[in-house]
């Protein structure tokens, strides 16, 4: 039994302390995974987030025939350290671009990298940011949905809700969130 | 007053499933009544809702991060069928890996 198999039973069991070990775990794994798909670039060829999290999940969890919810959690992880390793990236880049000569080391790393809104990508955060403190539900959803590239099928079971529920919280939240970047002025980029 | 969340969400949802054009307007109409705060909110999300286009649709990742075993065989295009493209890898990378 793997860690993370390990440490998503005993979360099932309830035990609350597991759910914290689970996300450094997580979000390591899919840094090392970025930086090795990364170093075998090819020019205009891009890594698609969903594979990233699928193959992050087959190497700490292994094969399994057990439904969505049994899998929430680690999605769950997933979702939350893809956002994070994004935004990282993203602020990174918006320092390198205002940094000026001493970064040029920094922006040979980037150089691979096709060009991405990251301005774009810092304000969604933070508008995400927000809509978690008010609406804890559907920030999950889009976290599910955009930045571990679930379907709204399997976002619905993670989450346990219905899909009509989660169709629901999604045009809420999608329209919430733009309005929300609109007043930031990126909405044209999105 | 601060309207509550859950009821700007309630119109907002109802709202959209009635036609945009006179019989939402009579919707919002009946439903806010004098309530100009919950009437504003509902409104700039249903026009945010109608500008947002593919909006959150596809996923930010195939963006962001340039890799040589992607199944992919374009490059980045436009901004539109770029992001239309990894939405669509993204599903079939995922039946890929569960279908079996």
């Amino acid at each position: 039994m793997t860690d993370v198999t390990r440490i998503l039973n005993a979360i099932e069991k309830g035990d609350a302390k597991a759910a914290d070990e689970l996300l450094p775990l997580v979000y390591e794994e899919l840094r090392i995974l970025a930086a090795q798909k990364m170093a075998k670039e090819l020019p205009g060829q891009t890594l698609q987030a969903t594979a990233l999290v699928h193959e992050a999940y087959l190497r700490l969890v292994g094969e399994d025939t057990e439904g969505w919810k049994s899998r929430g959690h680690f999605f769950g992880a997933a979702a939350e350290a893809m956002r994070r390793i994004l935004v990282e990236r993203a602020r990174m880049k918006q320092r390198i671009k205002h940094g000026g000569e001493h970064h040029r080391i920094e922006m040979e790393q980037f150089e691979c990298i096709a060009e991405q809104p990251s301005e774009e990508l810092l304000a969604l955060d933070e508008a995400l940011s927000k809509l978690s403190e008010q609406e804890p539900l559907k920030a999950n959803l889009v976290k599910l949905r955009y930045f571990a590239g679930l379907t709204a099928e399997q976002a619905a079971e993670v989450l346990n809700i219905a899909k009509a529920t989660a169709d629901r919280y999604w045009a809420y939240a999608r329209a919430w969130l733009f309005n929300e970047i609109s007043k930031s002025g990126y909405e044209k980029n999105l | 007053m601060i309207t509550e969340p859950n009821k700007i969400e309630e119109v907002f949802s109802a709202a959209l499933q009635r036609k945009p054009g006179p019989e939402r307007t009579t919707f919002l109409d009946g439903i806010c009544r004098e309530d100009l705060e919950l009437r504003e909110q509902v409104e700039a999300l249903l026009s945010a809702n109608e500008s947002a286009g593919d909006f959150l649709e596809a996923s930010p990742i195939g963006s962001d991060i340039t890799m040589g075993e992607s199944p992919l065989s374009e490059g980045p295009g436009t901004k539109i069928s770029r992001y239309k493209l990894l939405e669509k890898i993204g599903e079939g990378g995922m039946a890929v890996v569960y279908m079996a």
